[in-house]
């Protein structure tokens, strides 16, 4: 309980960060922000920017406090499994001298497998698969501290999100989606709430040439490579039961600004 | 000079009579022949669909109780199952100028079967499904068994002279792929030229699958068993039919039951539900078992079962349906036989369709000539358990019962719907396992139910509102900025 309180303070935090951002952009406006999107030093306009990442993702389902056992790590090991997904930003919002702000949402996917061991443990061994299938998405309020870059040329620039999270899922065996032996299907979908800190790396410091050809013939404005640290809390907010499918982890991709 | 005219005329008459009586003598039997030809019948064509028909000559429904037909049936195939079941062909042929004395001829063959010296060759190159007819209606109606049809395919030895061709012709196409031939209707004269138009119908004809290309093996599961299946390079085969003896569902009434120890000699009750517990050595709770320690109480299934047996020691190995101890074997399938199809229950299937055929039987072809059979089978539909496409290499029996063995055979599959013949025939038993799921629930986890289940108390206005004011938030708020 107490972590869903958190979890919901966190996400009042936020909504309140979120809303209270208009009266201050309202108050100093001609100061504070640029216009969204405007071209400048013969850039294209900057408006948007896509993430294709992979994480290390393992559900904490055995962190349910209400499990007696670990049956997640009983199947599927400690190993960590991968995260593929895509992240889309609106850079709403443009601080001057300080980066942008702008919501985001995700899409991932991620899938574990065992062998479901036999109960009498005898030979032959069993062939059956166990599987958990993962479908985590988030929607996110996204500060990017580009200053760094376009004031002072270090390609660097830091990055925070912060929001709400919500994950598909789905338990299965050889013979299909399992059923628990009470007739509980297992698949279902868990809330959850989602903040990430991070760094990217700007490749266009590379080759700033191609990066502004690439800039002229795409509208592509930056290539990063970054890496994040993510904190996926999946624990069932406002939900009575649910299955612990978050995992706070490390991500890495590429991203593009356009 | 009246005479002389008169004579040169008469002579002049006499001459043009010669003349024309000559020429009329010279072109008499050219008019003949022509009208001869003229009035000969001919096949025109074929009036309306081509019917297959069972040889009571009731409309095929295609095969009943085959394994259906990757491509659909089309009419004009033929395979192992239509060929085994004595189907027939009726053909509505339309004749014009139909008038005895001229026999209709059908034949089939590779080559063009209008030609005499095709249908004289000394290889089998053409050959005759019927004997000749001599037509009585237009459009008239002519039967001709596939067995007929194919009965000459695969054989190097022409016989000339029609005879009905036996069952046995099925099994004579000892390699896979499929084989154009073509159905030829002509009269013809007494030389054995065929008359005006010959009416040509074309056919395919394919009788044998690919063989499964290596042993297949056995994983198991709970209430499932994963049949392994060498991958296949026999661009024949078009996927696998998975047999299972007993069919699931049909396993034997007598529920798997335990026994005692061998050194004990005793036996337990089934596993039905009847607790079963003694207080004489095991120290748990005393109840009203009788002398053989059996407790004829009857309680919830779900309720752990103790078993003991007289002498008070726990129960040994349980046994399968057949009564062998577990783990144990299979009884020895009569149905499904390594190489071939069935040769322990003939007769016929519940689908009316004969039990055939087995690796160690030859047939001999109408020459008199032994050859290895084809080994096709022709199953009966209620042993067919499962299924997979040609580049599976596992496929998933599913709805079997732990504890009950099963004899599990696998059989190649080609576009014409030809079952090959069967594999090996491992023995395998489902198990319970524990999957995540199991062990989930089992450690106290409630989640579940369903993507629409519902959700517990407070979510309405919860966390996806948020999200949705978040964005509503964004939103709003560039809005205003861009009515400033």
């Amino acid at each position: 309980m107490k972590s869903a309180k958190s979890a919901w303070i966190g996400v009042g935090v936020l909504a309140f960060a979120t809303l209270a951002f208009p009266a201050r952009a309202h108050a100093d406006e001609s100061e504070m922000i640029e216009t969204r999107g405007a071209p400048d030093r013969g850039r294209s306009a900057q408006n948007f920017e896509v993430e294709v990442r992979a994480a290390l993702y393992q559900p904490q389902v055995d962190s349910d406090p209400t499990l007696h056992g670990t049956p997640y790590k009983d199947s599927f090991g400690s190993t960590m499994h991968f995260e593929v997904g895509m992240e889309f930003d609106w850079q709403a919002i443009r601080i001057p001298h300080v980066g942008t702000f702008g919501p985001g949402v995700s899409i991932g996917y991620t899938k574990m497998s065992g062998i479901a061991p036999r109960v009498d443990g005898l030979l032959p061994p069993s062939e059956e698969t166990s599987s958990l299938e993962i479908l985590p998405t988030y929607a996110v309020a996204v500060l990017r501290v580009d200053a760094l870059m376009r004031d002072l040329h270090v390609p660097l620039v830091p990055y925070a999100k912060a929001g709400v999270g919500y994950a598909l899922w789905r338990a299965s065996n050889t013979a299909g989606t399992s059923v628990g032996p009470t007739g509980v299907v297992g698949e279902g979908h868990t809330f959850g709430t989602q903040f990430a800190v991070g760094l990217q790396f700007g490749l266009g410091v590379l080759d700033p040439h191609s990066a502004q050809q690439l800039d002229e013939s795409t509208g592509i404005n930056n290539t990063y490579i970054f890496g994040e640290l993510m904190l996926s809390e999946l624990t069932g907010i406002g939900q009575e039961h649910a299955l612990y499918v978050g995992t706070n982890t490390f991500a890495f991709g590429l991203a593009f600004e356009f | 000079m009246l005479h002389a005219f008169t004579m040169r005329a008469r002579s002049s008459l006499v001459f043009v009579v010669a003349f024309l009586a000559a020429w009329a003598l010279a072109l008499a039997p050219r008019v003949a022949r022509a009208q001869t030809t003229s009035s000969a019948p001919s096949v025109t064509g074929i009036a309306g669909a081509v019917q297959r028909l069972e040889p009571d000559g009731v409309t095929s429904a295609d095969n009943p109780g085959e394994t259906p037909h990757p491509n659909g049936v089309l009419v004009n195939d033929i395979n192992f199952q239509d060929c085994q079941a004595n189907l027939q062909y009726e053909f509505d042929l339309l004749i014009s100028s139909l008038a005895s004395g001229y026999l209709l001829n059908v034949w089939a063959g590779t080559q063009d079967c209008s030609q005499l010296a095709n249908r004289q060759a000394a290889t089998a190159v053409c050959w005759e499904v019927t004997n000749a007819v001599q037509p009585n209606s237009n459009p008239y109606p002519i039967k001709v068994r596939m067995e007929d049809i194919v009965s000459q395919i695969f054989e190097t030895t022409h016989t000339v002279t029609y005879a009905a061709a036996a069952q046995n012709v099925c099994q004579f196409q000892t390699t896979t792929g499929e084989t154009a031939i073509t159905l030829y209707f002509f009269f013809t004269d007494g030389a054995g030229n065929p008359y005006n138009n010959v009416q040509p119908y074309p056919l395919n004809v394919d009788m044998r699958a690919g063989d499964v290309q290596g042993p297949i093996s056995l994983g198991v599961g709970e209430t499932l068993l994963i049949v392994n299946v060498p991958p296949t390079t026999d661009p024949d085969t078009q996927g696998w039919n998975i047999y299972c003896d007993p069919p699931p569902g049909k396993e034997t009434a007598v529920p798997t039951v335990p026994v005692d120890a061998a050194t004990n000699n005793g036996v337990c009750v089934p596993d039905t539900g009847v607790v079963v517990t003694t207080s004489e050595d095991s120290g748990e709770e005393a109840d009203a078992s009788d002398e053989s320690g059996v407790d004829s109480s009857v309680v919830d299934s779900a309720v752990p079962v103790v078993l003991d047996d007289a002498g008070g020691n726990a129960c040994g190995v349980p046994v399968n349906d057949a009564g062998i101890p577990s783990p144990g074997g299979c009884s020895a399938s009569t149905v499904l036989v390594p190489g071939g199809g069935s040769t322990g229950v003939p007769g016929v299937t519940e689908a009316g369709v004969s039990f055939v055929e087995d690796a160690a039987t030859e047939v001999t072809d109408e020459a008199g000539v032994s050859i290895t059979g084809g080994n096709m089978i022709i199953m009966p539909p209620g042993y067919l358990c499962g299924t997979g496409g040609v580049a599976s290499t596992q496929v998933n029996v599913l709805g079997l019962k732990d504890g009950d063995y099963y004899n599990i055979a696998a059989a190649a599959v080609d576009a014409f719907g030809n079952v090959g013949p069967l594999s090996n025939v491992p023995c395998g038993e489902p198990v319970p396992v524990n999957d995540f799921w199991k062990l989930y629930s089992e450690a106290g986890g409630q989640a579940g139910g369903g993507y629409c289940s519902t959700e517990g108390v407070g979510t309405p206005a919860g966390a996806s509102g948020l999200g949705a004011l978040m964005l509503a938030s964004m939103v709003a708020l560039t809005r205003r900025r861009r009515r400033k």
